[in-house]
This record gives structure tokens, C-alpha cells and sequence, in this order.
């Protein structure tokens, strides 16, 4: 049902007196009536209506690229990944067609990935919390799997924002529609505000302006305090969302257990009891240390008998360092000892024991006991440690922090083997029982539910009237109302993806044209749809596609394939008649060639990966690797740039720890992970030269590919630019090689060369 | 030319004087049209203090408080607050009036009277947040939760660079805590106006002597080796020109590798201390090992404040062994503020000497402080007496830069609780500094998603009585 663009003038000039003068496009309904041009399917329509603009001003558009540009830039659009030198050859010896190579690469796997990614972007995505306190979301990436996923299956576009909004109020959710809620958990909060009701109103505040902005264009946020200036967003509006957002409850870690895993669960756990008793039995009458740990002899951990360890004593840490405390004993005979320590710990802060200097157990001291206080103290089997007879030392070493250590127990054991059989069995138990199979997931489920009251000037403390929940009045026209027993989140579900709701799907094509078109859009500014944000250059397109998306089942696949099929998307990148054609429209804006891009940093760091043959390309099955994320030392981030650079994986993969993100990714404007970002910057500063010209892993991964092709110059060029080298460049590149050689070795003068040749435009831009 | 002028303006920066090519273009938000008033200073040096110092034991003299200590607070303290409070405390320390102005400092200062008539303190900041990380990222950026870009960066995007060959925005050692790099993030704003650390942040932070820019130099490739990558670069890029025509975004990227590799003799001879005479290091109290890292940041902020850095942030922001962050002095106030206060004041008094002495406190706005101040009433709580969080009204003091040298602005109630006289929010604590930078702070905005941002948002009053 499409009320007429009269009706909707009139209403817009009745409510909003600064709209009057012309009905803004983006909140007119998606218009039909250009489409009837286009029936006769034989042209693509995206031709259509790109070369009915440019026949209109009498240009000609560039040819089609070549063969070889053509597969480079549809692998990195669809795929993100470069061709290998073996599929060129196929494709441009016609042994595959481009249709068939399209079809190809959508049901690839890395397509989710690739796409997922531009998503990841929309959704901030981050795998920890940024903000004030950067505590870790180790459950985040479940959320990161179920959109590639869901891109890989080609869920419709419309399934896939109502299962990110309200995946746990569908008539049947399931364990994927509940991850997918992750979309309102994962954003940044003020972890340590000390107002709880400043706290809550921040995190609404934080999950509107995600919803609005990325899924919407619009940025409703600025309605927390007054009327929208510019777009039809009231106050009240704002707060109608609000109340669905305040009835809804994030949970950082919700069990996805089935009964049965719980089960197994709870039974590993009492098998866990039983075996510790069992270890403790094998202990003979010596003790070789029996101690408080504050008695060590040597030691930079400090004594706390006021706080912690109020009349007793414990050691603790003086604040961010490598600790240690040190216990010498005295063995008077050879053999295994079993060593306990009682501490409290409300977090893992895992550290190891030495022996006379050498690592015997790693990692120790991992159990987290419920507090730091005396109270949660508990006796912990740490390991078997084997002693020759005479004097030797104990180590504890932790770092930065250290659980609060109690008393040490070093006994000797009777029958180590058995005791070391039961010790194994425990650890298999202690991962039974600590997690079950299956996974815990960043989601939201409703909470107590209520209407919000209007916050004076955005005070949360000076509320005015209550506000009945519900969504953008003056947005679309179908309006479900929340019932009293729901949040309503599934009701603003429906809202968002009505065939009705002028936005959504127009702000989805043109996110997805931008992203196949370098950076072009159909409206110019992808984020904001609003009276603010440019008029689209070709608005009959946009609402074409934009219809037939949603006429189409809102299959993303089938709207990509229907851009990279069209001769628009094909054209080369440059003009025989540049010169005059710039002259006429510089930015391109009537698509006349294609825009030669750069490509992001994920792909940038995964071509890389593929050219130096370091990349592993299956999907990770396990967790992201650790990094700290909270109050990272120097030495920390060092730790964490080594765990970057020794993934093997996608970038897609890489832990995302806000605040602290890779400088690979962050010197080529990945975004900072906190708010939506549907227009990557495309910066080009002297630190982003500085790191690739001294970045020791990208020197590494040149080495890699000079020793993989065997100094072969031919294959260099086939993997890094799917080419062979003209005559002119190997004539350089052997002058190249032969200075440098002089100067330093063989060996260097290559690993520089494929260095050079990777930090290259050729290899970072796309034609 | 195939780039749009939209994506140029935004995004190209051949270097770090970012602004100043955008002005050239006449871009929106261009230099000229913000330089509302004679600029008073050129640049900032900000001396960060983490974790919060207690004014009512360094600068805000309070005799009610001597009088009244070991009784409750007479009116409710503040509803949020961080811990429970006891009653009110007298500073441990005496205090007395110094200089020619009569500037109120506690006996903690030894060194920081020489300098005393040339401070300007603001008495009465007010209104952030009880917690650390909402405190840092509102005084970094101007809000306590959403990610802004940092004063900083709104300076070096206000003002451009004077040396193309350094970051306009420098942080040096800064803490990765409490918004951790959002502190000195450009968030939208295009990254050349972003902090560029000298130190990798971190917990506790890099010590100065091994403080550097990352990715300054190649651990195995010699700089006459990266000439030749640098020369088959240009060729390649040539070549390319050749076949597919002039593109604006790779020629600004070759430029940028050919800066980068200028950039790589500039950024070693601005941090090298080795070149600075005796008595410089004396006067930095780089002799001593208590002052010798603080002072280091010092000098190494006057290195680069010669040399046309816009903006630079000096933390001390270490951890205390029995404390957490640096001036954060829950229990242990006497302990934790001697230590913190002989650390800083040498350095910091030096630092005002040596400016003053080369002519450059004139021009250089000296800002110091921390994200909060500290309770005039006690921390409940075991241990040696300390002070909770007070966001309500502390002390921060200016120098050179174009404000009043010697003067005191504001003031809190006698006991040193409420700023009641000419309050200064973080909001006119930034619309000052942007004022005295010769920017207006309604004027300097950035088109972001639909709407004009602003370091002030719609806030924002300028101390205008400050103003020399």
C-alpha cells in the first residue's frame, strides 16, 4: 500500500515546517512508475538506465576492461581474494566464462567472508568494549560467524536485519537467530559510569544511533535531546525507540547448552572432585615446602595482611609487572612432588612455575575461585614437578597481575605415574567442566517492560512525559504497536523491512553499489539519507533496485550478480578520450569508466598473505587468538602485534580489540569499531609509507614469495599483479637487482624487490 | 584526474599539513575563515595528569577546611559518587603564598614558586565525570562516552602543521587506560590530524628514554638500500602514468613514500637529547633518577614545540607500587602526592624556564592538569588516608600562550567542594584553548553523518577574563 506523493507532501508540510518547501526523496515512497521503461530484459537494466543519462549528454562510454583487469577486479569485489596465476590463464585462454566465474566465486565460501566483512563494518563490530574500560567480549565472534554465514547462505535481507534485532523473539528462534541478536550487544559501553541511570540511557542511546544510522541512514541520536533539526525525527520518536531498547537486556555471555551438554557438564564436574581427591592420595608424609606464600625468600610481589589478606597474608601484585616470588627447598632424595597452591582469584590471571629456572608448569595458576577476598581462598593441584636430591628452587612468576597467593604445599608423591595419569584426566575434566560443546553468545532478550519518559534536554535525571514505545512516526507507514508483554523489538523488525518503509532497501542498494563501485554511490552520502545528504545522481536506479531487491526475495546474491554482469560495471578504467571526458564530469559521476580503487586493508593484508603462500584460507574453527585488550603494557601490545602477524588466517579472523587495533589495518583506514561506518576514509598519509616501508612481517612475507618462485621475476609478477613483466620492467628490475646486489647480497636484493613491488600502486589499487 | 575533489578535500594529505592544502582548495572549514581573532598562541603543550590531582592539597587553599577538618561535610556530597566518603580532611601540608602574584602552593612545590608568576589558574573546573575513563575521554575529546576526536586533533585540523616532516598532534608516553588511544584519536576526522604516539601506549606507560615513533626506521634495510626502493617506485609510478594517465590518489601516495623517507632523519633528530648542553638537563632534572623520565617528556615536548609540532601531550602516568594510576590517591595521599609532586616539579618548572628563556612561552599555551581533583572530605577505607574522584571543582593552571600570567581565575566554596565562581566546564576549558589557538569553537566543525561536529558540541563558553 503506497499512499500518493501528494498525500505524503502534505503530511510532511503539516508536521514539519522546516521540510515544507519540498518533500525530501529518501522518506517518499520507492517509486514504480519509471520502471515500466525497462521491460524488455535483454539489456541489463543497470545499463539501462546508466546510458540513458549518458546518450542524454551525447558521451561514449569507455570499453570493457581487459580480461585481465576483469577477473583481478571481480575477485577482489567478490571474494576479496586475488585470482591465482592458474584461474587467469583459464579465464583469459576463454576456458571459463565471466558469467560462469561469477557464479563461481558467489558460492565460494569466501564470499561470506569478503561481504561479511562490509557488514562488520555497518555493525561495529569489535571483540572488545573500547570505550572507558577495554574489558574483552570473548563471545563476540560468534556473532561475526553467523553473518558470514548468513551472507554465505544468501539469507533474504529481510530475515537477516529481523534476526539481528529480534533473532530471540521469532515463533521459533533457534540457536543462529539468537547469536544474530549480537548486533544490539556488541557496542561500545561506559563500563565504569557510577550513575546507573546515565549508564543505561548511554547504552539505548549507543544501540539507536547503530540501528538508525546503519540500517536506516539516519541519525536519529541527535533526537536524544531535541527535535531533529533537519530530518523528521521528533524527540518523541526518539524516546519511543528508546523504550523498546530500555525493555530490552544484554547478555555478554548467554548459554546456547542444550540439556544434554549441560548435563554432561555438571557430571564431568563431580568426576572432577572425585579425581582431585584421588590425586591428593598419592601424597606421602614429606613436604618439602609448606608455607605461607608470604615467606618466599626471594620475590618483588607485595605483602597484604590489611586488605586481601586481612589477617592472614597473601602476596599480590604491586601493579603492572612480571611478579615473582621464590621458595627454596631442600629434596633429600630424587623423584616427582605434587605441588598446591591456595589462592583467591576472581579473574584468570594465569602465570607459571619454574624449577631452578626452567618452566615446569605452564600455564599455572588459572582457576578462578569466585573473589579476591580470604573467603574465595581454595587449594588448587597445580602439577608434578620432578626433583633431583639437594637443594633447589621454586619460582611463581605472573605477569602483569597475580591471583592472591595464600600458602604453598610441595609433597612428595608415591606413585607419580598413576598420580601424572590421574593429573591428565583432570585437565581433560577441567575443560569438560568449565564449557560446555556448544557456545555462549553476545545477545539481547527482553527485559522489564515499560514505555520511557522523555529526558529533558537528554538529562536521564529530568524526565518529562512517558512516550508509548514504538517507531519513527513520520517514517513508512505501517506502524505495528508493540503488545504490553514484548519489547517490541520484533515489531520494529517488521517496521524496518515494510516493503512500506521508504529507507531500508535504499539504503541497502546503495551501500552495496558503493562497495562494488570503489566508492561511487547512487546517493552520495551512504550514511545519511536525510535533508542533509546529497541528492542521488541517478535516483530512477536507486529505486529501481532498490524495488526489484525487494521484489526479489531481498537476495543479496542476486542483486551482485546482477551488478557485475553489467556492462557498467565492466568498463574499463580509462578512456580513450580522458582528457575531454574529465573536462565534462570529473567525478565521474555518470559512470563513464570505472574508478580505480584501493583495495582495504583486510584485502590488502590477505593478497599479501596469497602472494608470499602464508595464507591459510579455511575459516578458523576455533576462538580468535588471545590478546589483552584491558590496560595493554608496552610489552603487551608487542605481544599482541606478534599474534597479528603470525595469524594465518583471513583478516576477517583477526581479533578486532578496539582502541588497540592492528596498524596494519588501522594505517589503511579499517574502521575504529565503534560506531557504523558505511564510507571507509581512503587516506593516504606519510605513517601509512613509514610502515610499509619498515614493517619487518611485510619484508618477511616478500622474502616468502622470492623463495617460493624460486627468483622466478615471471612468477612474481603472475602472483602480485596476475601478469607477466613487460620488457622495460625486467630490464629495471635487473638493474634493480644487480645495485643491490652489489651493495648487499643476492638474497636481500630479491626479498627488496618483491617488497617494492608489493607496496606498489599496481598492487594496491584496483583498475 | 580521476578522483573527485569531494574524495581529495576528505581524504588526500600529502603530508601532514593537511589543512593547509585543503585551505588552498577552499575548503568549507578553512583556516582563514576560522581565524576569528588574533591568534594568541601557536601551539599547545598539554602536561597530563593521571588519575587526578588533589587541588585542595597543591593549589586551593581552603582555612575552613584546616578549621572544620575531622567534621562531616556541612551540605550532601554528590549523589554519584566513585566510593564512600568520610569527613573532612585539612591538606597535610602547609601552604604559602608565592611570587609577586601571591599564587596559593602547597610546601610540596619546591621549584614550581620560580615560575608562579607566570601561571593563570582556573580554580574552579567543573562538570565531568566521577569515573576515570569518562573523565579522560571528556577532557581528551569533550565527551565522556561517544568517540569524538581528541582536542589535539581538532587543533592540528583547525590549525594544519608548521613541519611537514612531523605530525601536527604528538602524545608522548601516553597511558593506554581509560580510553586508552581514543584519547588522542581523530575518530572522523581525516587520520593526518590523529595523535601520533612517541612511546607505544601502554600499562604502565613506555619510559622516555625508550620512547619512539613506530615504524621510524627498518631494523635490516639501510636508508641508501630504501633510496633505490624508493627510486624503482617513482619509476614504476611513471610508467604506470605513461599507460593509464594521471591518477591524483597514487601520485599523492608516491609523494607520501617520498615524504616518509624525510620524515624518517627528521623524527630521529627531533627526539635525540644527546645534542642538549649540561645545564639544559640539569634544569630538566635529568640528573636526578626521580625526575629523569618526567623530565625527558619535558624536553622532548620543547624539541618538538621548536620545531612546528601544533599540539603535544606529556603524561605522567605511570603506576604507583601501593597506589593504582598516578595521582590517584585513594589511601596513601601523602606517600603517592610527595612522590608525584617531586617527579613533576622540577621538570615542569624547567620546562617553563627553558620556554621563557627561548622565547617561546609566548606562543606556547602550557596547560596543565588532570581529569579530575580529589575530595576535600576523606575515602572511607583501610590504610593510610586517601581522596575519592571530585568532578565538581579542581584546579588546572595555564601559562604563557597569551593568558594572563599571575592571575587566578574562579574558585570553589571555603571548603573546596563546589566551583561557585566563574565555573569552567571541560566544555570552556576547550573553547578557551581553541580561542587562545585564534579558532572559534562554534566555527571549527566537521560534517560528519548529517550533522556538524564540534570539540564543544552545542556547549562551551570562553574564560574570556583569562585573556592577556
Amino acid at each position: 500500500m503506497l499512499i500518493d506523493r501528494t498525500a505524503y507532501f502534505l503530511l510532511l508540510a503539516l508536521i514539519s515546517p522546516a521540510l515544507s518547501e519540498e518533500p525530501h526523496w529518501a522518506f517518499l515512497p520507492i517509486s514504480q512508475s519509471e520502471m515500466s521503461v525497462v521491460h524488455g530484459e535483454a539489456t541489463n537494466p543497470i545499463d539501462h538506465f546508466i546510458e540513458t543519462k549518458l546518450q542524454a549528454k551525447d558521451l561514449t562510454p569507455a570499453p570493457q576492461a581487459s580480461k585481465r583487469t576483469l577477473i583481478r577486479r571481480v575477485y577482489f569485489d567478490l571474494i576479496g581474494l586475488p585470482p591465482t596465476p592458474e584461474e587467469v590463464a583459464a579465464f583469459v585462454n576463454n576456458a571459463v566464462s565471466f558469467e560462469g566465474l561469477v557464479d563461481q566465486l558467489l558460492v565460494s565460501p569466501h564470499y561470506g567472508e569478503r561481504w561479511g566483512r562490509h557488514w562488520l563494518d555497518l555493525a561495529r563490530y569489535g571483540d572488545s568494549n573500547g570505550g572507558d574500560e577495554n574489558h574483552a567480549y570473548p563471545n563476540a565472534y560468534h556473532y561475526r560467524n553467523w553473518v558470514i554465514k548468513a551472507l554465505n547462505d544468501d539469507l533474504p535481507y529481510n530475515a537477516f536485519l529481523t534476526h539481528q534485532l529480534a533473532g530471540d523473539l521469532l515463533q521459533s528462534p533457534t540457536p543462529e537467530s539468537i547469536t544474530a541478536t549480537g548486533f544490539l550487544a556488541l557496542g561500545t559501553k561506559i563500563l565504569a559510569e557510577q550513575d546507573p541511570v546515565k549508564k543505561q540511557a548511554d547504552i539505548v542511546d549507543e544501540q539507536i544511533d547503530t540501528f538508525s544510522r546503519a540500517l536506516l541512514g539516519l541519525t536519529v541520536a541527535c533526537a536524544r535531546c531535541h527535535d531533529h533539526k533537519f530530518d523528521p525525527v521528533s524527540q518523541r520518536d526518539y524516546y519511543a525507540l528508546a523504550g523498546i531498547f530500555h525493555s530490552t537486556t544484554i547478555e555478554n555471555g548467554k548459554s546456547l547448552e542444550t540439556e544434554r551438554e549441560t548435563q554432561a557438564r555438571e557430571e564431568a564436574k563431580v568426576e572432577l572432585a572425585r579425581i582431585e581427591i584421588s590425586i591428593t592420595k598419592h601424597t606421602g608424609s614429606t613436604l618439602l615446602i609448606d608455607r605461607e606464600a608470604e615467606h618466599f625468600d626471594r620475590g618483588n610481589v607485595v605483602i597484604d595482611t590489611e586488605q586481601y589478606g586481612k589477617d592472614i597474608g597473601i602476596i599480590s601484585d604491586p601493579g603492572g609487572q612480571l611478579n615473582f616470588a621464590e621458595y627454596d627447598f631442600n629434596a633429600n632424595e630424587a623423584g616427582p612432588l605434587l605441588l598446591q597452591i591456595r589462592y583467591a582469584a576472581a579473574q584468570a590471571r594465569p602465570g607459571r612455575i619454574l624449577l631452578d629456572g626452567k618452566p615446569v608448569i605452564t600455564p599455572a595458576l588459572e582457576q578462578v575461585t569466585g573473589g579476591w577476598g580470604p573467603e574465595h581462598q581454595a587449594w588448587s593441584i597445580e602439577g608434578i614437578l620432578t626433583v633431583t636430591s639437594g637443594p633447589h628452587t621454586l619460582r611463581i612468576e605472573s605477569e602483569p597481575m597475580l591471583s592472591h597467593l595464600d600458602k604453598l604445599k610441595l609433597h612428595q608423591l608415591k606413585n607419580a605415574e598413576d598420580a601424572q595419569t590421574l593429573i591428565d584426566q583432570r585437565q581433560a575434566l577441567k575443560i569438560a567442566a568449565k564449557k560446555g560443546p556448544s557456545k555462549n553468545v553476545m545477545s539481547v532478550r527482553d527485559g522489564t517492560i515499560a514505555h520511557a519518559k522523555l529526558n529533558r534536554r537528554g538529562n536521564p535525571h529530568d524526565l518529562g512525559d512517558e512516550v508509548p514505545r514504538g517507531m519513527v512516526e513520520r517514517l513508512g507507514t505501517h506502524h505495528p504497536s508493540p503488545s504490553d508483554t514484548t519489547s517490541g523489538r520484533r515489531e520494529l523488525a517488521e517496521w524496518l523491512v515494510s516493503p512500506n518503509n521508504p529507507l531500508t532497501s535504499r539504503v541497502l542498494v546503495n551501500r552495496i553499489w558503493r562497495w562494488h563501485f570503489g566508492g561511487q554511490t547512487l546517493a552520495a552520502s551512504p550514511d545519511d539519507f536525510g535533508t542533509r545528504g546529497s541528492k542521488p545522481t541517478h535516483p530512477a536506479l536507486l529505486d529501481y533496485l532498490a524495488h526489484k531487491f525487494t521484489q526479489d526475495g531481498w537476495s543479496l546474491k542476486n542483486l551482485h550478480k546482477m551488478i557485475v554482469m553489467s556492462r557498467t560495471w565492466q568498463r574499463s578504467d580509462h578512456h580513450p578520450n580522458a582528457a575531454s571526458m574529465n573536462k565534462i564530469d570529473p567525478e565521474n559521476t555518470l559512470y563513464w569508466k570505472h574508478t580505480t580503487h584501493r583495495l582495504e586493508a583486510e584485502a590488502f593484508r590477505d593478497a599479501i598473505l596469497t602472494a608470499s603462500g602464508q595464507l591459510n584460507p579455511k575459516a578458523p574453527t576455533s576462538a580468535p587468538p588471545q590478546v589483552k585488550s584491558q590496560d595493554p603494557s608496552p610489552e603487551d601490545l608487542r605481544k599482541n602485534r606478534e599474534v597479528y602477524e603470525g595469524y594465518p588466517h583471513r583478516s576477517v579472523y583477526l581479533p578486532i580489540v578496539r582502541s588497540h587495533l592492528y596498524d596494519l589495518l588501522t594505517l589503511l583506514d579499517f574502521p575504529n569499531a565503534t560506531s557504523p561506518v558505511g564510507e571507509r576514509n581512503n587516506t593516504t598519509v606519510p605513517t601509512q609509507a613509514l610502515l610499509m616501508l619498515n614493517n619487518p612481517w611485510l619484508t618477511k612475507q616478500a622474502k616468502h614469495l622470492a623463495d617460493r618462485v624460486d627468483r622466478d621475476l615471471d612468477q612474481v609478477y603472475q602472483h602480485l599483479y596476475s601478469r607477466a613483466p613487460s620488457l622495460e620492467e625486467i630490464a629495471s628490475n635487473e638493474t634493480f637487482l644487480q645495485t643491490y646486489t652489489r651493495r648487499k647480497n643476492e638474497d636481500d636484493a630479491w626479498t627488496a624487490l618483491c617488497q617494492t613491488l608489493m607496496i606498489s600502486n599496481e598492487f594496491l589499487y584496483i583498475r | 584526474m580521476p578522483f573527485s575533489r569531494r574524495q581529495l578535500l576528505n581524504n588526500i594529505c600529502t603530508g601532514f599539513g593537511g589543512l593547509a592544502f585543503n585551505a588552498l582548495l577552499g575548503n568549507t572549514a578553512n583556516a582563514a575563515s576560522l581565524s576569528h581573532a588574533k591568534a594568541r598562541a601557536k601551539r599547545v603543550i598539554f602536561l597530563f595528569m593521571h588519575g587526578g590531582p588533589s587541588h585542595v592539597d597543591l593549589f586551593d587553599y581552603k582555612p575552613r577546611l584546616i578549621k572544620d577538618s575531622g567534621k562531616p561535610l556541612p551540605f550532601p556530597e554528590r549523589k554519584v559518587q566513585f566510593a564512600a566518603r568520610g569527613n573532612l580532611m585539612a591538606s597535610p601540608w602547609q601552604f604559602r603564598q608565592v611570587g609577586q602574584s601571591g599564587a596559593w602552593m602547597s610546601e610540596l612545590w619546591q621549584h614550581l614558586p620560580k615560575v608562579a608568576d607566570e601561571l593563570c589558574f582556573l580554580h574552579s573546573v567543573c562538570e565531568t565525570n566521577v569515573a576515570h575513563g569518562g573523565a579522560c575521554m571528556k577532557l581528551h575529546t569533550g565527551d565522556e562516552a561517544l568517540l569524538r576526536p581528541s582536542m589535539g586533533s581538532w587543533a592540528s585540523y583547525g590549525l594544519g602543521t608548521e613541519n611537514d616532516n612531523l605530525p601536527g598532534f604528538v602524545t608522548i608516553c601516553p597511558t593506554s587506560l581509560h580510553g586508552g588511544a581514543n584519547n588522542f584519536g581523530s575518530a572522523f576526522l581525516p587520520a593526518e590530524h590523529q595523535g601520533v604516539p612517541l612511546g607505544t601506549p601502554g600499562y604502565p606507560n613506555t619510559q622516555a628514554k625508550d620512547a619512539q615513533f613506530h615504524y621510524i626506521n627498518h631494523p635490516d634495510i639501510a636508508r641508501s638500500e630504501q633510496a633505490l626502493q624508493l627510486e624503482l617506485l617513482r619509476e614504476m609510478h611513471e610508467r604506470d602514468q605513461r599507460l593509464y594517465g594521471f591518477h591524483g590518489a597514487m601520485d599523492a601516495r608516491l609523494k607520501s613514500f617520498e615524504l616518509a623517507f624525510r620524515m624518517q632523519m627528521a623524527a630521529p633528530e627531533a627526539t635525540d637529547l644527546s645534542g642538549e648542553t649540561e645545564a639544559t638537563r640539569e634544569l630538566y632534572g635529568l640528573n636526578d633518577p626521580e625526575t629523569e623520565n618526567f623530565g625527558r617528556e619535558c624536553l622532548l615536548a620543547r624539541r618538538l614545540a621548536e620545531r612546528g609540532v601544533r599540539f603535544i601531550q606529556v603524561s605522567h602516568a605511570n603506576s604507583l607500587k601501593f597506589n593504582n594510576e598516578q595521582w590517584d590517591q585513594h589511601s596513601h595521599l601523602e606517600k603517592g602526592h610527595s612522590i608525584n609532586v617531586r617527579q613533576i616539579d622540577k621538570p615542569i618548572t624547567g620546562l617553563l624556564l627553558d620556554l621563557k628563556a627561548r622565547g617561546l612561552l609566548e606562543d606556547t599555551l602550557v596547560v596543565w592538569g588532570g581529569e579530575f581533583g580529589r575530595t576535600p572530605t576523606t575515602q572511607q577505607g583501610k590504610g593510610p588516608v586517601g581522596r575519592d574522584h571530585h568532578p565538581d571543582g579542581f584546579t588546572m593552571w595555564l601559562a604563557g600562550g597569551g593568558v594572563k600570567p599571575g592571575f587566578r581565575y574562579g574558585a570553589t566554596d571555603e571548603y573546596g567542594y563546589h566551583a561557585i565562581e566563574d565555573r569552567c566546564t571541560i566544555h570552556d576549558l576547550h573553547a578557551t584553548i581553541l580561542h587562545l589557538l585564534g579558532l572559534d569553537h562554534e566555527e571549527l566543525t566537521f560534517e560528519y553523518t548529517g550533522r556538524k561536529f564540534s570539540l564543544t558540541d552545542v556547549h562551551g563558553d570562553v574564560a574570556h577574563k583569562i585573556v592577556s
